[in-house]
C-alpha cells in the first residue's frame, strides 16, 4: 500500500476540511509533518487506523469523541476521514464516517478509482484487512512509545506477538485456541454410564482444575495490566529523574566554568597587571624613542664627530701652556697673543669628568634602543595574553547564563520525593513478579495434573463403546492441534533468525559503537558491549535497537509479501507511518537514525515536534523529503501574554499558534516547495 | 513433518479456511465458528468417515 491522499472532515481537533498529499516519489519518500504536542500528531496517526480499522490506538484520550467540538456546536452531524491509496498498481479510496444520531447508514466504504469513477468494494473490511492485516498496522503506524515497547527484559510477550503479528499467524493461533475448546467440550459430553462413572469424577477434578487455572491466569492478566502501570510511572519517574540527572550535570558544569572562570579572572589580572607593570617599567623607552633617536642623531651627526665632548684635552692645554712652547714648536710666551689664544682653547677644553659623562649618556642611549627594540614585542604578548582571558571570560560567561537558563525553574526538592516514590513502586513491582511466579509455578502444577487426568479419561472411553467416540474426537483434535503448534514453533523460529539478522545488519549500518544483540529463544532482546556487558535500557543505543526492531519487522513483511502458506496471512509493503521516533537519542544518533529512516520503507511519514526535528535531523533527511505540512493550532482566545509562534521554512515565516481565531482546533498548511 | 501429517491435511485445510472465514469480519463470532469447528471434526470421525481411526 502506498498512501495518496488523507482528507479529514471535522474528525478530531481537525476542524472543517483538511487534507495531507503524501509524498509517492520512490527517492523522496518521506512526508514530514511538522507540529508540537497536542496540535494533533497522534490524532493524525488515530485518523489512518480509525478510516481503516474503526480502531484507534490505546493511547488515545476520549476514543469516542469523534466529531470536532466547535463543528458539534454548529451543529454539524458528521466526521469523516478519507483515505486515498494504492495497492496493486489500483487506486482506492477508503471513507469512514462518524455520524450523530444515525447510526444505521454504512459507516465504512472502499472504492476502487475506475475510469473516473468509483466501484464499491463488496466487503472492505476484509479488503483493507488483506492489504494490511490490522494486526500487522500496529507496526506501521506507530506512535512515538512504540519502539520502547521493544526494549524491556519483561516485554517478552509484545516481542513475541509482534513476531506472530507479521508472521500472520493469526489463523493458527485461533485454529489452535478453538480446537482446544472443542476438544473441552467433547470430554464434558462424554455420556455417564456405569462403565464412565470413573470419568466423570475425572471430569469434575478437571473442571475443578480448569477454574483454577483460569482464575490463576486472570490474576495474572490483572497482574500483568498493574505492573504495566507500575513499570509506566517508574518510567515517568525516570524520565523526569533523567531530566535531574541531566540538572546535576548542569550544575557540575556550572561548578566546573565557576572554577575556570575564577581561573581566567586571575590570569586577566595578572596579564593586566603586566601591561601596567610593563608600561611603568619600560614606557619610557616608547616614549622616548624619538630623544634617544635625536640624541644619536646629534652625537653621531658628521658635523659633531670628534667634537663632542670636544676635540680639546683640558690636560694637553695645560701642558703647552706650561711648556710655553706649542706642538709646532712655536714659543708661546705667558702674556703673548698666541698664548692668549692657546687659553681661550681651555673654555672649550673637555677634561675627565665631562668625557665620562659622554660615555655614560651614550651607554645610556644605546640602552634606551635595545630595551625598546624588545618593548613592542613584550607588551604584545602581555595584551594577548590579556585578550585570551577576556575572551575566554565572555564564552564562560554565556555558558553559565545558559546554565542558569536550563536551571530555572527546576524544582530540586521534588526530586527527593520522586526518588522515594520510585523506589516504593519497584518494590511494588518486585511483590507483583514474585506473585505471578507463584501463580505460574501453580499453573504449572495444576496442567501437569489436568493432563494426567485427560490421558486417563480418554483411555477409558476407549474402552467404552458408547463413549469412544468422543475419546476419537479429541484424539484428532489433539493432533491437529499439535502439528499446529510444531509449525507455528517452527515458522517462529524461521522469523526470528531473519530478524536477528535484520537488526544486527541495521544496528551495524547506525550505531557508532561495536555493539552486539542478543535475542534469547524467548524473546529477550538486549544489546551488550564488547565486553558482553548488557547496556542499561534506557539508553539511546536501545532507544535505536527498538527502531532497528520495527525496521526488522517492516523487512520481514516485505519478504513475506508472496508467502504461499495458506495457513499463514501473506506480509504486506505498507507505508511506515513514525511519531516522534528520536526520544532519547542524542544528536549525533538522531542524524544517524535520521539518515536510515528513509531506507525503512518504501513510504515515510514522519511527524516530528520541533525539539525532535533538529536542523542535524532535517538535514540528514533533505534530500528525501517529498512534502512537507504545518499543524498550526487555532484558538479563540487573545493570545494574551503568550509571544507570537512561528517557525521558518525555506525562509518564509509560517505561524504555528494563531489567536482569536474563529475556531478551537488544527488547520494543515502546507510548506511550500523551495 | 508435512509427510508424516499428510492424512490430517484436508481436515487442517478445512480448519484454516473455515478461520479464515471468519477472521477479517465476523471476528465476534467465537460460538458459531467453533460449532463449524465441532462440526468438521465430528464428521471427519464419523465410522468410517475420513478421520475414522478406529
Amino acid at each position: 500500500m502506498i498512501l495518496d491522499e488523507i482528507r479529514l472532515q471535522d474528525f478530531r481537533c481537525f476542524y472543517g476540511e483538511c487534507k495531507i498529499t503524501f509524498s509517492s516519489d520512490r527517492d523522496r519518500n518521506v512526508t514530514l509533518i511538522y507540529a508540537e504536542n497536542g496540535v494533533g500528531k497522534t490524532t493524525l496517526l488515530n485518523a489512518l487506523l480509525w478510516c481503516f480499522y474503526g480502531a484507534t490506538t490505546s493511547r488515545f484520550e476520549k476514543r469516542e469523541d469523534i466529531l470536532n467540538y466547535d463543528a458539534k456546536k454548529e451543529g454539524r452531524k458528521l466526521a469523516s476521514v478519507e483515505v486515498l491509496f494504492e495497492h496493486n498498481s489500483k487506486h482506492y479510496i477508503a471513507k469512514r464516517f462518524f455520524r450523530i444520531g444515525n447510526s444505521d447508514g454504512r459507516n465504512f466504504v472502499v472504492a476502487r478509482f475506475d475510469h473516473g469513477g468509483q466501484v464499491d468494494i463488496p466487503s472492505p473490511d476484509t479488503f483493507i484487512n488483506t492489504v494490511i492485516p490490522r494486526e500487522m498496522a500496529a507496526h506501521f503506524l506507530f506512535d512515538g512509545e512504540h519502539a520502547e515497547v521493544f526494549l524491556g527484559e519483561k516485554n517478552r510477550s509484545s516481542i513475541r506477538g509482534a513476531v506472530r503479528d507479521i508472521l500472520g499467524c493469526s489463523l493458527i493461533e485461533t485454529a489452535i485456541e478453538d480446537l482446544q475448546a472443542i476438544s473441552n467440550q467433547f470430554r464434558k459430553q462424554i455420556p455417564s454410564t456405569p462403565a464412565t462413572k470413573k470419568i466423570e469424577q475425572l471430569n469434575m477434578r478437571m473442571d475443578s482444575l480448569g477454574t483454577q487455572i483460569d482464575t490463576a491466569k486472570g490474576e495474572i492478566n490483572s497482574l500483568e495490566k498493574s505492573r504495566q502501570l507500575t513499570e509506566e510511572q517508574i518510567s515517568d519517574i525516570d524520565s523526569k529523574l533523567r531530566n535531574t540527572a541531566a540538572t546535576k550535570e548542569l550544575q557540575r558544569s556550572r561548578e566546573r566554568l565557576t572554577e575556570q572562570m575564577r581561573r581566567v579572572e586571575k590570569r586577566q589580572k595578572e596579564s593586566s597587571d603586566e601591561v601596567y607593570k610593563w608600561l611603568g617599567a619600560h614606557g619610557r623607552f616608547i616614549v622616548s624613542r624619538k630623544i634617544t633617536a635625536d640624541s644619536f642623531d646629534y652625537l653621531n651627526d658628521e658635523a659633531h664627530r670628534g667634537r663632542i665632548p670636544s676635540p680639546y684635552n683640558e690636560e694637553f692645554v695645560k701642558d703647552v701652556l706650561e711648556a710655553e712652547t706649542c706642538i709646532c714648536g712655536a714659543h708661546l710666551p705667558p702674556g703673548s697673543e698666541a698664548a692668549k689664544k692657546v687659553a681661550k682653547l681651555l673654555e672649550k677644553a673637555a677634561n675627565q669628568i665631562m668625557r665620562d659623562r659622554i660615555t655614560r649618556v651614550r651607554g645610556r642611549l644605546d640602552q634606551l634602543k635595545s630595551e625598546r627594540a624588545k618593548a613592542p614585542n613584550r607588551l604584545v604578548k602581555a595584551k594577548e595574553r590579556l585578550a585570551e582571558a577576556n575572551e575566554e571570560q565572555a564564552t564562560i560567561e554565556a555558558q553559565l547564563g545558559e546554565i542558569h537558563d536550563k536551571l530555572k525553574g527546576i524544582n530540586f526538592d521534588d526530586i527527593a520525593s520522586r526518588e522515594e516514590r520510585r523506589e516504593s513502586l519497584r518494590k511494588e513491582l518486585s511483590e507483583i513478579d514474585r506473585r505471578i511466579g507463584a501463580m505460574q509455578t501453580g499453573i504449572g502444577n495444576a496442567e501437569r495434573e489436568r493432563a494426567e487426568i485427560d490421558r486417563d479419561i480418554n483411555d477409558l472411553a476407549r474402552q467404552d463403546t458408547q463413549t469412544a467416540v468422543y475419546a476419537k474426537r479429541r484424539n484428532l483434535c489433539e493432533s491437529i492441534k499439535g502439528i499446529l503448534e510444531l509449525q507455528l514453533a517452527e515458522e517462529e523460529n524461521q522469523a526470528k533468525k531473519v530478524l536477528r539478522a535484520g537488526i544486527r545488519r541495521i544496528l551495524e549500518a547506525t550505531t557508532r559503537k561495536v555493539l552486539n544483540l542478543k535475542m534469547s529463544d524467548d524473546y529477550g532482546i538486549s544489546l551488550v558491549n564488547s565486553d558482553g556487558m548488557a547496556l542499561p535500557k534506557s539508553s539511546g543505543e536501545n532507544q535505536l535497537l527498538g527502531l532497528a526492531f520495527t525496521a526488522a519487522l517492516v523487512e520481514f513483511a516485505k519478504v513475506r509479501e508472496n508467502a504461499q502458506d495458506y495457513k499463514l496471512l501473506p506480509g504486506t509493503i505498507a507505508p511506515l507511518v513514525l511519531d516522534s521516533p528520536f526520544g532519547q537519542l542524542d544528536e549525533s544518533y538522531r542524524r544517524t537514525t535520521a539518515e536510515f529512516i528513509p531506507k525503512m520503507s518504501r513510504q515515510v511519514v514522519l511527524l516530528l515536534s520541533r525539539s525532535q526535528g533538529s536542523e542535524e535531523v532535517l538535514s540528514a533527511l533533505q534530500s528525501h523529503i517529498g512534502a512537507e505540512y504545518l499543524l498550526v493550532r487555532h484558538n479563540r482566545d487573545a493570545a494574551g501574554e503568550r509571544k507570537p509562534e512561528s517557525r521558518y521554512f525555506k525562509g518564509e515565516e509560517y505561524r504555528t499558534a494563531v489567536f482569536e481565531s474563529a475556531y478551537d482546533g488544527t488547520e494543515i498548511v502546507q510548506v511550500a516547495a523551495a | 513433518m508435512q509427510e508424516d501429517n499428510g492424512e490430517y491435511e484436508p481436515v487442517i485445510k478445512e480448519i484454516i479456511d473455515l478461520e479464515r472465514s471468519y477472521f477479517f469480519e465476523k471476528r465476534n463470532v467465537k460460538t458459531e465458528r467453533q460449532r463449524k469447528l465441532r462440526e468438521i471434526i465430528e464428521r471427519h470421525t464419523k465410522v468410517g468417515g475420513e478421520g475414522d481411526d478406529s
